[in-house]
């Protein structure tokens, strides 16, 4: 036999006992508890969460609609039933697009019309939160495997890396890592979000930042001032990979001989762009060409940023460098 | 700075397992194991002689990293997690044993020295 907690909102004190008789027949082990005004619901909700509502409409007190927000704020899995006399359309129309899962209509014929719709309102609710904690299930598997095995790929990398005697090579495939590297903390990202095709590009910028520029240590000072900006996933990931590769020239190219330094970045939303800026005081030369990684980045950033029709402009100056990437809104 | 360090590594994948041994080891710090289970790494800490454990979460065997960081936790010795197990109930476990860090894979190279040259100092 199921335990479960219903609720019994009604100002009809012989209503409530009926109700509570009809529910106790069809859930012989639930608790049920009622409540005929304001101050009974109050005691009633304090620390206890129901599993099924069964309301009226018409409370002198108050009406469904409200209590059905009250228990919802409190146990937002309770299913709910609106039980009630005065019955017309409108409020049947208005309690279900309201978000409850059945209206029966309060005549004592229907008594066991709303025991059935009760148990199937309870049965959904269960089923629904099954399903979520399986696909919970399922992702936590697949974001644990996508982990380890880019994990396996990048210490490959690493380690072929290190078996590599020519250094522009050895560069390439450090450059490779992070590149990879960047997709993952993306890919992090979307796993937090509630919704798998929108990242906060912000959040993601700030950990990227961290992870690159912070490894540094102290001799480089960095700045962010990254706006909350959410982005669907065709444009964060180029968008990603271009800021990893502007961070990753500053690494490589701005601050020679470990020489300290301040990095700026920004998100901003302009009216008619997004805006991403960074900014060194580094020696603000262009990198050589043909030094490693530095020709390879910039085709990169120009073929991905045409992929978001944004428009990059690097500016090299005495006073260090300053890279911004618009993307039209 | 203080001596080198004898550091404990439990990673039940090979290539990671020799990746992170690679950094520590250029580190200047000598590897204990690496163990691919959680009842290897604690018969390791028992055994005593190890300043620093570096966990990976889901291994070989019964036990997980969270649990063999109590057991490093109650002997005083100081641990950090590289691990792919990143959701939220799991990372807060980790974090609730109070590591050194929590390094998500794949994990940043030079965020893991800069740990170990923090320990080092630390020790």
């Amino acid at each position: 036999m199921e335990a479960c907690r219903i609720l019994v909102v009604d100002d009809d004190p012989d209503v409530r006992t009926l109700v509570r008789r009809t529910l106790g027949q069809e859930f012989p082990c639930a608790e049920i508890k009622e409540a005929g005004d304001e101050a009974a619901l109050a005691v009633t909700l304090a620390g206890w969460h129901p599993d099924i509502l069964v309301t009226d409409f018409d409370l002198r007190w108050s009406d469904g609609i409200r209590i059905f927000d009250r228990v919802k704020a409190g146990s937002p899995e309770c299913c709910t039933v609106m039980f009630t006399g005065t019955g017309n359309e409108e409020i049947a129309v208005q309690a279900m697009k309201h978000g409850f899962d059945d209206y029966v209509v309060k005549r004592s014929n229907q008594l066991k019309r709303l025991a059935a719709s009760a148990r199937i309102a309870l049965e959904r609710t269960r089923e629904r939160r099954n399903l979520a904690e399986s696909r919970d299930l399922v992702l936590k598997e697949l974001y644990h495997r996508l982990h380890n095995n880019l994990q396996i790929v990048i210490s490959l990398l690493r380690m072929t890396e290190k078996a590599m005697p020519d250094a522009a090579a050895r560069g390439q495939l450090a450059d490779l890592a992070r590149r990879i590297q960047a997709l993952t903390a993306l890919q992090e990202e979307f796993y937090r979000s509630e919704d798998f095709r929108r990242v906060d590009f912000g959040a993601y910028l700030e950990r990227l930042t961290e992870g690159l520029i912070g490894a540094a240590g102290d001799r480089l000072r960095v700045v962010t001032h990254v706006a909350s900006t959410i982005l669907p996933v065709d444009v964060a990931v180029p968008l990603g990979l271009i800021a990893n590769e502007l961070m990753t020239n500053i690494l490589k190219h701005a601050f020679p001989g470990d020489r300290p330094g301040e990095v700026l970045i920004r998100l901003d939303q302009e009216d008619d762009a997004i805006v991403l800026s960074v900014q060194d005081n580094g020696v603000g030369r262009q990198p050589p060409s043909g030094e490693t990684g530095g020709g390879l980045g910039t085709s990169l950033m120009r073929r991905l940023a045409s992929q978001i029709d944004a428009e990059v402009r690097v500016d090299h100056a005495d006073t260090g460098t300053t890279c911004r990437v618009s993307l039209p809104r | 700075m203080s001596a080198p360090l004898r550091i404990l590594l439990v990673e039940d994948e090979a290539l990671v397992a020799d990746y992170v041994a690679d950094i520590v080891e250029e580190a200047g710090h000598t590897v204990v194991g690496p163990v691919a289970t959680g009842e290897q790494a604690i018969t390791l800490l028992e055994a005593g002689g190890i300043d620093l454990a570096i966990l990976d979460i889901t291994l070989k065997g019964a036990m997980n990293g969270i649990e063999v960081a109590g057991t490093a936790r109650a002997r005083g010795i100081p641990h950090l997690f590289i691990s792919g197990s990143g959701d939220p109930s799991t990372r807060a476990a980790a974090l609730a044993t109070q590591p050194r860090d929590f390094l998500l894979k794949p994990f940043d190279q030079d965020r893991l020295i800069e740990v170990l040259r923090a320990a080092r100092c630390r020790s």
